[in-house]
């Protein structure tokens, strides 16, 4: 009865080891996914006015009131890098570098500046070609700000 | 604490288990959710988003959502395996092992998070999963020695309780109740713990980081000394007691003995005389 327990029990672990190996040898994939240049395609609300039909489009005077704190607004095209090096940049040749880290299963974006501070961002949808960023602003009647990203390189 | 097990145990073991590891789990999902983004005391969240990996056609999300699961069932059956397939004369230690296994998982997060830890999606899954599996393991080890009364990782069906034993006692008779009443302040006990360890986790977490989980660790070895020798000091120095007042007794036999023989040879002696 003990021998079989044992061997039941060295069977279970080995299983359960082997799927796990299997399991977080392929759970990069968002990390992989992600690599590359985006380029920003359109800031929009998440909630629309009363009456509304269509997102209301974020202009960049607004971007810069609503996203002050962060450095995302200044730039359009991110490159993100295999050894999670970031680069922010626009055509006009100024660029900010950062850390960047996916969370929770590459569910949260965080982007870590040289001074320390850390951003996050909610990362809506990652496809082949679209990445989809939300954030939340401090204009709460208006809610959660939706970035979306097409990827150029 | 861990030493009774089932309808032995008191209302007092029940709250100082509840109490200890409602703050252990409190502690551990808040730093678990500052350092990870992720829960880890409790599944029902990770249920969900398993549903919607699936549907999203999401395979390898769904593979680490179910494995997360997968472990904290893991955890939770190897504490009860080890508890049901104990025998009276080990019960503390087969009671300790899922203690033990889980200040190691702690232990581990601790020394790699400090070391180790690079903030990948890789690692930091397996940091979640080594978490998940220890709290499975508390959670097991709780329900399972206290009858199923105390379950402290997840507040859902504690929060439905709580809410049924209180609209209860807006009745006399079941105020009169003592089962009631005990069973009430346990929950209340659990639910006031999980929320003061999440605050004192998060009010120390951006400072200590991940040596929160020593601190937890110690604590956990605190309560498992305390244990230990509640249950073997008293053991020994009864043996003690015990073998000073079995050779006491010894000695008087041998005294009486001794003496029946003297006074025996004495009164044979008497008569051959006579």
């Amino acid at each position: 009865m003990k021998r079989k327990m044992i061997i039941s029990s060295v069977i279970a672990l080995i299983t359960l080891s082997s799927f796990g190996y299997y399991v977080f040898s392929h759970a990069y994939y968002p990390e992989r996914a992600i690599l590359g240049e985006w380029k920003e395609v359109s800031w929009v609300y998440d909630r629309n006015d009363q009456g509304q039909k269509v997102k209301q489009e974020i202009n960049s005077e607004e971007r810069v009131d609503i996203a002050n704190h962060l450095v995302i607004h200044k730039f359009e095209n991110w490159t993100f890098r295999k050894d999670y090096s970031i680069k922010l940049h626009e055509r006009s040749g100024s660029e900010h570098q950062a850390k960047w880290r996916l969370k929770d299963r590459g569910r949260i974006l965080t982007l870590i500046n040289k001074d320390g501070t850390h951003e996050a961002y909610s990362v809506s949808s990652l496809k082949k070609d679209e990445l989809v960023l939300h954030f939340d602003t401090d204009v709460h009647a208006r809610g959660i700000v939706k970035i979306t990203l097409k990827k150029i390189k | 604490m861990l030493r009774r097990f089932s309808n032995s145990r008191s209302f007092q073991d029940n709250l100082r288990l509840g109490i200890f590891t409602a703050l252990v789990a409190g502690m551990v999902n808040v730093a678990s959710l500052v350092l990870f983004y992720s829960f880890t005391s409790n599944l029902t969240g990770h249920y969900a988003i398993l549903a919607q990996e699936i549907s999203d056609g999401k395979w390898f999300q769904v593979l680490v959502v179910f494995f997360w699961i997968l472990l904290f069932f893991a955890g939770s059956f190897l504490s009860n395996n080890l508890i049901i397939n104990s025998t009276k004369k080990n019960t503390f230690v087969s009671h300790s092992i899922p203690m033990i296994l889980e200040i190691l998982c702690f232990i581990f997060v601790g020394i790699y998070g400090q070391f180790f830890y690079a903030e990948t999606l890789t690692q930091t899954e397996i940091l979640v999963a080594v978490l998940l599996f220890s709290m499975g393991l508390q959670n097991g080890l709780t329900a399972s020695i206290s009858n199923f009364q105390i379950k402290t990782t997840h507040l859902t069906g504690l929060t439905t309780d709580l809410a049924i034993h209180v609209s209860m006692l807006t009745k006399k008779k079941f105020r009169q109740n003592r089962q009631v009443v005990e069973k009430t302040k346990v929950l209340f006990a659990i639910m006031l713990s999980y929320v003061g360890g999440g605050v004192l986790s998060g009010l120390i977490i951006h400072y200590v980081e991940f040596q929160v989980f020593y601190a937890i660790s110690i604590a956990m070895l605190g309560v498992l000394t305390y244990d230990f020798v509640k249950t073997y000091v008293p053991f020994f120095v009864n043996k003690k007691k015990h073998d000073n007042r079995l050779k006491m007794n010894l000695e008087k036999i041998q005294d009486t003995i001794k003496n029946s023989s003297k006074k025996g040879s004495a009164l044979s002696e008497g008569n051959s005389r006579a």
